[in-house]
């Protein structure tokens, strides 16, 4: 992804900050769903939707999706799924996340996910 | 005619003049806006004028809507309690480069805190000292400088 300096709409700044945040974190995660093959799970920023603004900012709520490649079929799958659901949740202050699922271009079945939705707030230039 | 819909932002809020006594919080403002609190009472009849015009005064305030930002030290919610009763000067600007309405607050604290987890937006309604002022945009700004709104 392009660094946040040379984005032109705010909505990209705000999903490249949200990958800053999570990086800064030292949670690895990617905007690009082409590249997105999670083994055994992996992080995956959405598109933002544009919910308002402040004087000086814009907000948007953008999907995080923590994706297990493999099935949950075991007490361990589940429980790394949701560990770094947890480290995601708390890298980002985000009080809630649900069980969803993620299909992939390179997936036949979906993947089991769990989706956050994070709000993020960014300040217009 | 055509309509004249104003909607705000981007603009800029700024409370106060030098620093540490300064604070641009645009970021944070999700609601701007002068409030006019008008009182009325009837007039005393009299044999010349049975029929007086009301005893009205007008009182201004700026409500704000702000996003908090306790955990910042120099952040709006930490900068309204650390000036309770102050007298500071504001510039709202709606829109950047627009008109600019200023003039004097007295500074009140903002809630602090709320639902946990969520992000928490607080309401403030900050007295204007006397009346604000209205600044036109740039190219009228030699012009004149009107009071009220």
């Amino acid at each position: 992804m392009s660094s946040a300096g040379v984005l032109r709409s705010i909505a990209s700044r705000a999903r490249a900050e949200l990958l800053a945040e999570l990086e800064a974190s030292g949670i690895e995660a990617t905007g690009d769903a082409g590249a997105f093959y999670p083994q055994p799970v992996g992080v995956l920023v959405g598109l933002p939707a544009y919910d308002g603004r402040t004087l000086g900012s814009r907000r948007f709520t953008i999907p995080v999706l923590v994706v297990s490649g493999d099935p949950l079929s075991s007490e361990a799958a589940v429980d790394a799924i949701y560990a770094l659901a947890d480290e995601v949740a708390g890298a980002l202050s985000t009080p809630a996340y649900r069980p969803s699922s993620y299909r992939s271009s390179s997936s036949a079945e979906p993947l089991p996910a769990i989706t956050l939705e994070v709000n993020v707030s960014t300040e217009e230039v | 005619m055509a309509t004249t819909d104003s909607r705000q932002g981007p603009g800029k809020l700024t409370i106060g003049a030098t620093a540490p006594d300064l604070i641009e919080f645009a970021a944070q403002a999700a609601t701007v806006a002068l409030l006019p609190t008008v009182n009325s009472s009837d007039g005393t009849p009299t044999l010349e004028t049975p029929q007086p015009a009301p005893e009205t005064t007008v009182a201004w305030a700026l409500k704000v809507s702000a996003i908090q930002d306790f955990e910042d030290a120099a952040g709006f919610v930490n900068f309204l309690m650390d000036h309770a009763l102050d007298e500071l000067a504001f510039t709202w600007e709606p829109i950047t480069g627009g008109l600019v309405y200023s003039g004097t607050l007295q500074i009140v604290p903002i809630e602090i805190g709320g639902d946990v987890g969520v992000q928490t937006v607080s309401d403030v309604e900050l007295p204007v000292v006397g009346e604000p002022t209205r600044t036109p945009a740039a190219p009228l700004a030699a012009s004149s400088k009107a009071k009220g709104a």
